[in-house]
């Protein structure tokens, strides 16, 4: 709560120095903010060049945008959400897919394949941290993560890497936050079934 | 205690947020080692995708940002144009006043049905313009709308 107030202060103090003119103020936002926009982007967009320009067309935006602010939302989050509309927009001019329908089969293999590794291995635990050391998981689940839709991997990235609630990801995305919520699961879920297939295939057998 | 496994959902519940899961679930994983172990694997993707390095832009965003900054209007150049707009309408609120008596005489001579026809143009054609900035503002503001 006092984290929260302490920001909305911070966050108003600078939209009243840019508005005043000072554009170093804006860059101390950008400098704030580009963790999350760099994340929302290279999820969602495949080009480097054009992660670039959208990029920059995201705080030039966002500075046009600014006297507009009311402050409803934090001002990353605010940020966020012109980040993630352009990245849409991007997409939607190139025809690109946003999120494929990877879910519809409901496969979940994972049953399965934990019930071979127990019985092959006899103690899944153990199979576990051999994995944890043999292979580099962060790696694995890179892979894994880069075959999502794009849509999923900034859900993941938002909700595990950022740490934001699902309410500032529905603000952020415009889906609502019980939406949010189950396309997480979703996602946890085929990437989980891909990382017991991938482990079946290299490490088992 | 729940004798049934859980379901992946609420393996997911726990692994992703144990201490606000419900007792019901985290008494039964610690019980259950089937579906502890289905926790266990959650841990570990979740652990994999914490792991993910940050990305970075390979330039200075802020840099290339604030230099595409518009540069802000001097406060002289406000004050010019109110100052212009003052003059400008002083000049016709003078002629108006000082002519008015020549006006009255030049549209004595000009039929009605004509200062009809005048004003209806007037209005269309203005009506027209707004409508037409109002249009490209839109355009422009869609260009830029999230």
């Amino acid at each position: 709560m006092n984290n929260n107030t302490g920001q909305n202060t911070t966050d108003r103090h600078l939209v009243d120095r840019v508005l005043r003119g000072e554009s170093n103020a804006f860059g101390i936002i950008i400098k704030n903010t580009e963790n999350l926009v760099s994340k929302i982007i290279f999820d969602m967009i495949i080009n480097d060049g054009d992660r670039k320009d959208i990029a920059q067309d995201v705080y030039l935006k966002v500075y046009q945008k600014l006297p507009g602010f009311k402050f409803q939302s934090k001002l990353s989050t605010w940020i966020g959400q012109i980040c993630y509309n352009t990245c849409i927009d991007h997409l939607r001019k190139k025809k690109l897919v946003l999120a494929e329908s990877i879910f519809e089969t409901e496969t979940d293999p994972s049953n399965d394949i934990l019930d071979m590794m127990n019985n092959a291995q006899g103690n899944f635990d153990e199979s576990v941290d051999t994995f944890v050391i043999g292979k580099n998981i962060s790696e694995i689940v890179k892979k894994k993560i880069a075959k999502l839709p794009a849509i999923y991997k900034t859900l993941i990235s938002l909700y595990h890497n950022e740490e934001l609630s699902y309410d500032e990801i529905g603000t952020i995305t415009g889906l609502p936050a019980g939406t949010v919520k189950s396309y997480l699961f979703r996602a946890r879920r085929e990437l989980k079934n891909d990382l017991l297939l991938h482990y079946k295939k290299e490490d088992l057998w | 205690m729940v004798t049934k496994h859980l379901t992946d959902d609420e393996v997911q519940q726990y692994a992703v947020d144990k201490p606000n899961c419900e007792i019901r679930i985290a008494e039964h994983v610690h019980l259950c080692e089937k579906c502890r172990t289905k926790v266990e694997v959650y841990q570990l993707l979740i652990t994999g995708i914490k792991r993910q390095p940050q990305p970075a832009f390979d330039f200075d965003l802020s840099e290339a940002v604030l230099k595409q900054l518009p540069v802000p209007k001097a406060s002289g150049d406000r004050l010019l144009t109110w100052a212009l707009i003052f003059i400008g309408v002083g000049f016709f609120a003078g002629a108006a006043y000082y002519f008015h008596s020549y006006l009255a005489i030049m549209f004595e001579g000009v039929a009605t049905i004509l200062i009809y026809l005048i004003v209806i143009s007037a209005i269309t054609i203005i009506g027209g313009l707004v409508f037409d900035m109002y249009k490209k503002y839109q355009r422009e503001m869609k260009v830029l709308d999230l």
